[in-house]
């Protein structure tokens, strides 16, 4: 419906992103439970490279064919073959294409003079309740995600830069040059 | 919010919250999470997991009534929260865990372990698990990291902060 076209239209101006962001998880009083600050690059479809740094350091690479999950705290890293559910974790999202956005979630448009929130619901059971795409001016600026204990994730990126080149090792993952970027 | 420098909290306290990241390895899966754990008195729990971007939440609780598992807006009931740690795909021994994480080996079951010069436990074998402790300094009695392992698994907790008065328990 029209909802869509106007996500797909929101979205097709941030075809690709870097930005700084601040992670923010709040319980349902709206307590803040958790704060994480990091960087996000993204090139649609499915290329993300997102750290977070403090106070956890966590960094999930996916190039829409292979998806790294590294935590090196936990020095644990996990490597998966990109499909579909994947796509159910917020960072995927933004970087899913609009036939799949459409495909999963139901999606209402909220209006408030210049600003956007477009609502996802997922069409089956998902990981989360609730995620809001928000645009400021037609720029896409973050996003909050309601999750099944109804604690909210609110993503607000820092100075993004949209539409941007980024070299073809950003969205590759490989254990040396990780370590030796730490 | 800058937590100012508070004196050492009671190890032997009943009522703490802990918050950090968990990390789980077991027959060849991995896992790893934020979590979120009050303890109020021995029988009064909540422990939170969530997924590094905010998904895949769970919540573990249990009082004198018996235990609670909500996860993907699902309730499960049962009377241990073990078991219910089971069916989360979260097997993790929460019971000795609850004083594991605090540096104290669980109080009724056979153990060996050392303490070092600074009355800090630097290792404990219980209920055949093999624990490794981290602290900040050599002042505080409440690890920052404890390492343990089975022989089917092996658990990692890193907590970043301790806390003594959980609102849960004030509600």
């Amino acid at each position: 419906e029209g909802d869509v076209a106007q996500l797909h239209l929101h979205l097709s101006g941030a075809q690709s992103l870097s930005a700084n962001f601040v992670q923010q998880v709040r319980d349902t009083d709206g307590n803040l439970l958790q704060e994480s600050k990091g960087t996000i690059a993204l090139k649609r479809p499915n290329n993300i490279r997102w750290e977070s740094l403090e106070p956890f350091r966590y960094l999930l690479v996916s190039n829409g064919q292979t998806v790294w999950r590294y935590d090196a705290d936990l020095e644990q890293l996990n490597t998966e073959e990109f499909n579909s559910l994947m796509s159910q974790t917020p960072a995927m999202i933004i970087g899913a294409s609009i036939d799949e956005l459409a495909a999963d979630y139901s999606v209402t448009v909220v209006k408030s003079d210049n600003s956007r929130e477009f609502i996802l619901i997922p069409k089956q059971q998902g990981a989360f309740l609730e995620m809001r795409l928000l645009f400021s001016m037609g720029k896409f600026t973050g996003m909050r995600l309601v999750d099944t204990l109804e604690q909210t994730t609110q993503i607000d990126f820092i100075k993004p830069k949209y539409n941007i080149e980024f070299d073809e090792k950003t969205f590759e993952f490989n254990q040396e040059n990780e370590a030796a970027a730490r | 919010c800058a937590t100012p420098l508070k004196p050492a909290l009671d190890s032997e306290s009943e009522t703490w919250q802990l918050q950090g990241k968990i990390g789980l390895w077991f027959n060849d899966k991995q896992e790893s999470a934020t979590i979120d754990w009050s303890q109020c008195n021995a029988n009064k729990t909540r422990i939170r997991l969530s997924g590094p971007l905010g998904t895949g939440a769970i919540e573990l609780s249990a009082d004198q009534s018996g235990a609670t598992l909500l996860q993907g807006g699902e309730t499960i009931k049962a009377d241990s929260i073990e078991a219910l740690a089971d069916r989360a795909a979260w097997p993790i021994p929460v019971d000795a865990l609850r004083f594991w994480v605090r540096g104290r080996a669980q109080p009724t079951e056979k153990l060996d372990g050392r303490v070092n010069t600074n009355g800090q436990l630097e290792y404990l074998t219980q209920l055949g698990w093999q624990i490794n402790y981290r602290y900040r300094t050599p002042f505080h009695q409440l690890p920052n990291k404890i390492m343990a392992e089975s022989s089917s698994s092996r658990l990692t907790v890193i907590i970043s902060d301790w806390y003594d008065q959980p609102k849960l328990c004030s509600q």
